[in-house]
């Protein structure tokens, strides 16, 4: 769905992005993760053709990325940005999602009807007439994805979209990822490693370098590597690690119902 | 000498119609020289909370007690300020409140407040720039250029140059990455064990809050539902989100493995577990 | 501190119409209140401003507060005309001041003007949404788009302002917080240390201002916006027989305060 090819990057001197290729697959679920500082964020902005690279290549589903086709490329893929508040336009719920609608010249008589069906799917129909200070940051965020849906159908990035949210939110946000995986390219920029364990495909970065990549039973087989870049390890992997250290008999799994039970067999 | 809070209620907006009770009848005493949590959902008036503590609101009934400083409604303008150098407050997102062009200048902004020479700043700058981990190559270094992580330490390090007593921190942890959240808890475990510290945190992070802290207060819709020390705290599975170690523990349980409270980490989980085989 | 009443809902005759018929009300009795001069005229026109506040549900603490602030304004004022107008008869003598009859009438119409303007902009602010009053202006200025006025960026700036006030309003009021725990005291402070809380106070906020404008800028520009290409529009604005029955009644008044004035 998206090809990086030796792809660069920066701000001033220095290259935030450093000779990067990639290859995200379609209709998967995509962790990229790293530090903060790591550019996993000027990913996304590369991508949406926010920033362009300074050398290399971005194809989106085929079609490189330049300034002459940024309209094609921002109806495949939308962008869920982490900052709750600023990414809310309009001072409605629904004029929030009509603002997409709008920019796509969408005929007036079928917006109401178009709002209304993908509100439910964020669950927030009951909010339409709701102004963004009165949602919680979980509720802003469904907003904005409900925005960025009804505009970009094949491909969603959230770009640490839950970060700034407390639990519930998170839960929330991270529900309905789960309910949109169906058909759909999901890419979730983040430092949550729990939710690697629920990806099809990862990409670690460290300083602007793709320094892993491959399945999460991939990634997580060499343990090593991601106590080197001090990356925290899901908790299940913790426990295993420290199980093997204390000489019990486990196997690598994701599963911690299955270290459980060894665990509890060796009593 | 004690922190404890007394009856408090606080109302927003008690003139319009919008009014809002955020406190109601709160009643909690903190340990000082400890880590205590504050958690509950957003809006359950944590964080209205945590602004009496150093009087940047006052309570609309009851008193806090902090020491020998009572604070009321009534309580006098000016007497607030030295509360306010005894309760260092820091902010969610604290980072927003940078200014100055330097990391030197914008620790020794609130020193200066407090009249401290240049000499006593200095000194206090760099005593607080050396409590958060920034070494001595930060001092000339423009706030706007350092790394989100880096500029929390600065708005922290803000705070300590005023050297309170006692450390609120409002979601330190808040977009930090997990590496960041483990480094800024060891920080404050270090002002507690070290430097005679008092903090109290509000926080989302469960995980943290078992691993790190003595005491947690719960809190929902302006009350104070719970309040106990962490290890019986979550045992008694008073959170809504429970911190991944006691889920483990309670995996174990369901299969007939019963690991003490006592256990909160992962190592000791399981050197519980090998203590019984060996049995 | 709001100047003009912030919008707040009540399903009365006034809130329903649609903006543009407000906008030219207002406009129409603004042109009432300045083109006339008389007592008899102001008295006609400050009831019917009071009917139309007493309907919309809007005079409540909130006007008062407005009035009460007018107060000291006119007492001002008529400090100052009591010693600059010196024409008419005199009605008294403080000391050695004489006090004229125009001084005190000058004050007494400033002063009535004053009541009905800031009466009348609350009462537009108070009953529309900022959302449909932003539109309102977009289609009023409608006809300007002939000479190249970017009628419709306006309009979205406008309502992008409103919905960012509030945000602004939360955000100022958390670093004044903050810097106060830093041992800023914006009430009572001297005025270097209030000058230092300002700059502690702006700095951040400026901060934060070009962030937001930058994260919403991205928002917009991913979501498809362009100011070169054509758009829909979701809000359309319909008017119906109440609002003609309105203007009527407005234009009604209009009339019979000329009348009033140079008829009679």
């Amino acid at each position: 769905m998206i090809k990086f090819e030796n792809v660069r990057f920066g701000y001033h001197e220095t290259d935030v992005i450093n000779n990067v290729s990639f290859n995200i697959p379609k209709n998967k679920y995509t962790c990229i993760v790293g530090h903060n500082g790591s550019g996993k964020s000027t990913i996304a902005k590369l991508i949406m053709g926010l920033e362009n690279c300074r050398s290399g290549k971005i194809f989106v589903d085929g079609i490189e990325v330049n300034d002459s086709n940024l309209d094609v490329i921002r109806e495949k893929i939308g962008i869920v940005f982490q900052n709750p508040d600023n990414q809310f336009i309009a001072t409605t719920v629904e004029d929030d999602i009509a603002f997409t609608l709008e920019n796509a010249c969408v005929p007036q008589h079928q917006m109401q009807k178009i709002i209304e069906e993908y509100a439910t799917k964020v669950g927030m129909q009951q909010y339409l007439k709701h102004d963004p200070e009165k949602l919680s940051g979980g509720q802003k965020q469904r907003v904005a994805l409900a925005s960025v849906l009804v505009g970009s159908s094949e491909a969603i990035i959230f770009d640490e979209a839950t970060s700034m949210l407390d639990p519930e939110g998170k839960q929330e946000i991270n529900q309905l990822i789960t309910e949109l995986k169906h058909n759909r390219t999901i890419i979730s920029i983040t430092h949550d490693m729990e939710e690697l364990l629920n990806a099809d495909y990862v990409i670690v970065l460290e300083k602007g370098v793709v320094v892993m990549e491959g399945t999460p039973d991939v990634i997580f087989s060499d343990i090593e590597k991601l106590q080197q870049l001090r990356l925290r390890l899901p908790f299940v992997l913790q426990v295993i690690l420290e199980a093997k250290l204390k000489n019990f008999n486990v196997n690598n799994t994701m599963r911690i119902e299955e270290v459980v039970e060894v665990l509890c067999r060796s009593v | 000498m004690s922190i404890s809070i007394n009856h408090v209620s606080y109302v927003y907006d008690s003139e319009t119609e919008l009014k809002w009770k955020a406190l109601d009848d709160i009643n909690v005493a903190i340990t000082k020289f400890k880590m205590t949590a504050i958690i509950g959902k957003t809006g359950c008036g944590k964080t209205t909370l945590m602004q009496h503590l150093n009087a940047l609101l006052k309570p609309t009934s009851g008193e806090v007690i902090i020491d020998d400083f009572v604070l009321t409604k009534t309580s006098k303008h000016h007497t607030l300020k030295p509360l306010r150098k005894k309760v260092g407050l820091v902010f969610q997102f604290s980072e927003s409140q940078l200014f100055e062009e330097t990391v030197f200048k914008d620790i020794a902004f609130g020193p200066k407040n407090y009249g401290a020479t240049d000499e006593e700043t200095a000194i206090k700058v760099h005593q607080a720039m050396q409590l958060v981990g920034l070494d001595e190559s930060y001092i000339h270094r423009s706030c706007f250029q350092l790394s989100g992580g880096e500029k929390r330490r600065v708005a922290i390090a803000g705070i300590l140059a005023l050297d309170p007593e006692i450390l609120i921190l409002d979601e330190p942890t808040a977009g930090l990455d997990p590496q960041g959240s483990i480094e800024m808890m060891q920080l404050l475990l270090n002002l507690k064990n070290h430097h005679n510290k008092t903090i109290i945190v509000v926080t989302h992070d469960n995980d943290l809050v078992y691993t790190y802290f003595d005491d947690v207060i719960l809190m929902d819709q302006g009350k104070v539902i719970a309040q106990n020390n962490v290890l019986d705290f979550f045992e008694d599975n008073q959170a809504v989100v429970l911190p991944q170690v006691i889920q483990f523990k309670q995996l174990l349980l369901k299969k007939g493995v019963h690991i003490s409270k006592y256990a909160r980490t992962i190592k000791e989980v399981l050197e519980e577990i090998k203590n019984d085989r060996i049995r | 501190m709001t100047v003009l009443g912030k919008y707040t809902h009540y399903n009365t005759l006034l809130h329903r119409l649609d903006p543009r018929t407000k906008l030219l009300s207002l406009i129409i009795m603004v042109v009432a209140i300045l083109a006339t001069t008389k007592l008899s005229v102001y008295l006609f026109l400050i009831v019917i401003v009071f009917i139309a506040l007493i309907t919309a549900k809007i005079f409540r603490n909130s006007i008062i507060n407005i009035y009460k602030s007018l107060v000291f304004m006119g007492l001002m004022l008529l400090v100052f005309n009591v010693v600059l107008i010196k024409t008419g008869t005199v009605l008294f003598v403080i000391g050695n001041i004489s006090v004229h009859q125009n001084a005190i009438m000058q004050t007494v119409f400033v002063w009535m003007r004053l009541i009905m303007l800031l009466s009348l902009s609350t009462l537009l602010t108070a009953t529309t949404k900022p959302l449909d009053l932003s539109l309102g202006l977009e289609k009023s200025m409608e006809p300007l788009k002939k000479w190249h006025v970017p009628v419709n960026e306006i309009a979205l700036i406008i309502s992008i302002s409103l919905r960012f006030i509030p945000v602004f309003a939360t955000e100022a009021q958390k670093i004044m917080k903050a810097q106060t725990a830093r041992g800023i005291d914006f009430e009572k402070g001297k005025l270097n240390e209030k000058m230092r809380g300002i700059v502690a106070l702006l700095v951040p906020l400026f901060v934060s201002a070009f962030q937001k404008a930058t994260d919403l800028a991205n928002a917009m520009e991913v979501r498809g916006y362009s100011t070169t290409k054509p758009r829909t529009k979701y809000r359309v604005l319909k008017m119906n027989k109440n609002d003609f029955a309105f203007l009527m009644l407005v234009l009604l008044i209009f009339i019979t305060a000329l009348v009033l004035q140079y008829a009679l």
